[in-house]
């Protein structure tokens, strides 16, 4: 058994793909501008109930990733690669590297669109079984981490994890314990969710038509041991806490898991200096909000905008991105050596909570992550 | 051999519950491995009418309301209903109450291939015949995969418990049990309840059909004649606690995870690699500190397809060189449990492991020269286990290999 | 034994160009689809259903193995009853 460790690991880098555009850099602009997204749905390409959504803008598969292995790939494979594919640079990782790279994706249930299409296929062929072959591995949640894996020769543990909102907490903190028991030396942590007919109406039914608009996206992290980072740290995880709401009392374990986060950071309430809730819909948010201004504080919810404000609800992706704002806003103001806090909800009732310590030197301004 | 870990880094099971079509609990299921029982029947839940053949491992006289008293069913879909029914049996086993249970932390972590596929299959017939609009809000609002986790929070009362439905396939299980047992060790949960479910659906069914995977009669693994898999169903759910917390309540302890290993293979999105899945076994037996040699028995990924057996025989033999354990696949009697798959053999290694016998390969004729192993094949035999290697690979090259070991008393 | 009528081979082109993502330029008859191209079996089980699809025709599990080039595709067609 390797030697286990429990320091706290550092954020390296980040990119996003969002309704703010097609990197980290547009990401990082849209949240310090409070940039809002929303646009008409075209229901000729979208035959959607929605009126608004906040999609990313001009987002092409092939465009993005060129014509060899993308002819079937899907929306949220597409996002995921593609966020990775900025993460990582140019050129492919040693073999040393490879191995030891983890690779942790966050979803809600994968691609609910494509895995519909596939079942359809089924129904309306001439015979149930003539359904496209290569739509196969598209029906399965772990497809767009194996695909990255496949694409940027990432042989390192490779998970999907499906926690919905809260996902992009889970993958850090999944991550997190990677590095912790030495399986990995570094890992790439995030969620994506992708915008699509199947998702708008599932969502439109399970909320009773209260769901409020969907946004989508990636976003992906670098995460590190601190003592053997690579490059420089934009932040350290503190800690990750995550409970349930078992009774419909959101607020009452929203409190639970950031006391028992910033206990385990060693860090005040007042010493809280961003502070970004979900704004999921419904009173799970309403209380979320009301927790964290009570646990932590009004003024560092204050300094963050409001993500579904500006990028609507993003599903699995949404955790992720409130974590990349937090590391956006953290290279303009003056969040050196402070602490931010991320929660997060999902409406059946899983509850996540991230808490980071700004780097001393968050880098220079509008260069998210590098 | 365990000289250096504390009774608080190591991590025992302690409870079991399993829902399969060849049993439902312990002595069911024990009895059905002891006797080599086959789960294969024609599928009913889907519309077979097209398809050439239709042979599947269905769990036929699940009643929901024997195990699940709090959620109301009609929330649930059937691969969560089958998780709260394991993880009841898991909890009950392990000589847990409620109460005990709600002042402990908890990792709820639920492997699965397809979650709620199933109904993502009836919502798509009703689009197909009446359009979007129509929709059940009630099957809408079950769908979301982390529901097979958080329904058992929600059963149980359990606030203070992280959820994590881990969706890495046919794997998922192993990858759950991996998660459990680093999570106690390092200090997240008192207490984990790990392992996968799920259940049969078409858009699965036609996946491996489409891809001429699945077998007409019967699955048989590492025979000449093998022709794929047969589709099956269920949930399995382990209770994991450190060892000093298990001694402490004077749990029964089943067995011990040693430890686990997770590779990628990068390299096809549904065909297996030889060269990685050895890896993830070398890492695997180097984590739980066990040599090949020590390993007892194997319980392979198995799934009786011409392509996984040959690939997964291949990585045995390199890794174990002239010490190739017995090696057997469950999934002869289970059908391909997709998620659920890799807990359930993992329960199988453990009552193995207790009960002192290996589970049969059945439908074993004539072993493939391509991929010879001692399968022990159709009939179980008494054997003295230490040591059992549980395989679970999937699609995307998510491999994920545990070690179990037997835990003595005396030698503790 | 037939030959391929020559629009049928041209629409086999096409397709595999698709199916198997190669530009026609790059396209022979007697390389293999595997071993020169670096084509993965999923895509060209794929390719298999789109030339089913096409031409009406059932391909055996057995006969799949033998489709390794361009070539074989069309002495499959030649030989095959529309169905």
């Amino acid at each position: 058994m390797k030697t286990m460790t429990t320091a706290a690991p550092v954020i390296t880098g980040w990119s996003a793909i969002s309704p703010f555009g097609l990197d980290g850099h547009a990401f990082a602009t849209g949240i310090r501008e409070g940039r809002r997204t929303y646009a008409p749905v075209d229901h000729a390409v979208w035959p959607v109930p929605d009126e608004f959504a906040c999609l990313v803008p001009g987002f092409n598969v092939t465009e993005l990733l060129g014509n060899k292995g993308t002819r079937t790939m899907n929306r949220t494979t597409g996002l995921a690669v593609a966020t990775a594919g900025q993460v990582l640079g140019p050129g492919k990782p040693t073999a040393r590297a490879a191995e030891g790279t983890a690779f942790t994706l966050g979803t809600t249930t994968g691609s609910a669109q494509s895995m519909m299409d596939f079942t359809r296929q089924s129904l309306v062929g001439e015979r149930p079984y003539l359904v496209e072959p290569a739509l196969v591995p598209y029906g399965v949640m772990n497809v767009a981490a194996a695909r990255c894996a496949i694409w940027h020769g990432l042989k390192g543990p490779n998970t999907t994890i499906a926690t919905g909102r809260p996902a992009g907490i889970s993958a850090l903190s999944y991550a997190r314990r990677l590095l912790a028991t030495g399986r990995a030396e570094r890992a790439l942590a995030g969620a994506v969710e992708e915008y699509s007919v199947a998702r708008s109406w599932l969502h439109h039914h399970s909320r009773n038509g209260n769901g409020g608009p969907l946004g989508e996206g990636a976003a992906i992290f670098v995460i590190e041991p601190a003592s053997s980072a690579t490059r420089r740290p934009l932040a350290t995880l503190l800690a990750t806490e995550f409970r349930t709401c078992v009774d419909g009392d959101f607020g009452t374990v929203i409190r639970m898991a950031i006391r028992a986060a910033l206990a385990r950071g060693g860090v005040s309430a007042d010493e809280v200096f961003l502070a970004s809730p979900s704004g999921a819909p419904g009173p799970a948010g309403l209380a979320e909000r009301a927790a964290l201004a009570e646990a932590a504080n009004e003024t560092a919810i204050s300094r963050v905008p409001d993500l579904v404000e500006l990028i609507a609800d993003a599903g699995a992706a949404s955790a992720a991105f409130q974590i990349a704002a937090v590391l956006s806003l953290a290279a303009v103001l003056p969040a050196a050596g402070k602490p931010a806090l991320i929660t997060s909800v999902d409406p059946d009732g899983a509850v996540a909570c991230a808490l980071l310590r700004l780097a001393e030197d968050p880098g220079p301004a509008g260069n998210p992550g590098e | 051999m365990r000289a250096g870990r504390s009774d608080a880094s190591r991590v025992v099971i302690t409870g079991l519950g399993i829902v399969s079509s060849i049993g439902i609990g312990i002595p069911d299921f024990v009895d059905s491995l002891r006797s080599g029982r086959s789960g294969a029947k024609p599928i009913t839940s889907f519309d077979t009418t097209g398809y050439d053949y239709s042979i599947g491992c269905e769990i036929t006289g699940f009643e929901p309301g024997q195990w699940i008293k709090n959620v109301p069913t009609e929330e649930l879909g059937r691969t969560s209903q089958f998780s709260i029914a394991a993880a009841r049996m898991a909890i009950e086993d392990a000589g847990l109450s409620t109460d005990d249970l709600r002042s402990l932390s908890c990792q709820i972590s639920i492997g699965t291939t397809d979650g709620e596929s199933k109904d993502l299959d009836h919502l798509t017939e009703t689009q197909v015949l009446s359009g979007w609009e129509a929709l059940d809000p009630v099957i809408c609002s079950r769908i979301y995969a982390n529901l097979l986790s958080v329904a058992i929070a929600r059963e149980f009362g359990l606030s203070h418990a992280e959820t994590t439905t881990i969706a890495t396939a046919c794997s998922a299980g192993n990858y759950s049990i991996g998660n459990g047992f680093d999570a106690i060790r390092v200090g997240d949960t008192d207490i984990a309840l790990c392992g996968g479910a799920d259940a049969v659906c078409r858009k699965t069914f036609t996946a491996f059909y489409r891809l001429g995977t699945i077998a007409p009669d019967c699955c048989r693994p590492f025979d000449r004649d093998r022709q794929g898999i047969l589709t099956g169903e269920g949930a399995g759910v382990l209770v994991l606690e450190s060892l000093e917390s298990a001694l402490t309540r004077g749990a029964t302890i089943h067995a011990e995870v040693l430890g686990y290993g997770l590779t990628c293979d990068a390299y096809h999105p549904v065909a297996p690699e030889a060269a990685s899945v050895a890896r993830c076994m070398d890492i695997a037996l180097r984590d739980a500190n066990v040599k090949p040699h020590e390993v007892d028995l194997i319980s392979a990924h198995g799934t009786g397809t011409k392509a996984n057996d040959v690939t997964e025989v291949r990585a045995i033999r390199e890794v174990f060189g002239d010490t190739v354990p017995r090696t057997i696949s469950l999934k002869s009697m289970l059908g391909h449990t997709m998620g659920a798959a890799s807990a359930l053999s993992a329960i199988g290694c453990s009552l193995a492991i207790t009960h002192g016998f290996i589970p049969p390969t059945i439908n074993h004729r004539e072993t493939d020269p391509e991929c010879t192993i001692d399968c022990v094949p159709n009939t179980s035999v008494e054997a003295d286990l230490r040591i059992v290697q549980n395989n679970g690979l999937a699609f995307g090259g998510n491999n994920a290999v545990v070690i179990l070991g037997r835990y003595d008393e005396e030698h503790a | 034994m037939s030959i391929l009528a020559i629009d049928r081979v041209q629409r086999v082109n096409e397709l595999a160009c698709t199916h198997l993502e190669l530009d026609p330029g790059e396209i022979t008859d007697t390389a293999l689809f595997i071993e020169d191209y670096g084509v993965d079996s999923l895509s060209i089980i794929d390719f298999t259903a789109a030339i089913e699809k096409e031409f009406s025709i059932a391909i055996s599990r057995e006969a799949l193995p033998e489709l390794v080039n361009l070539a074989a595709v069309y002495e499959l067609l030649a030989n095959s009853p529309v169905l």
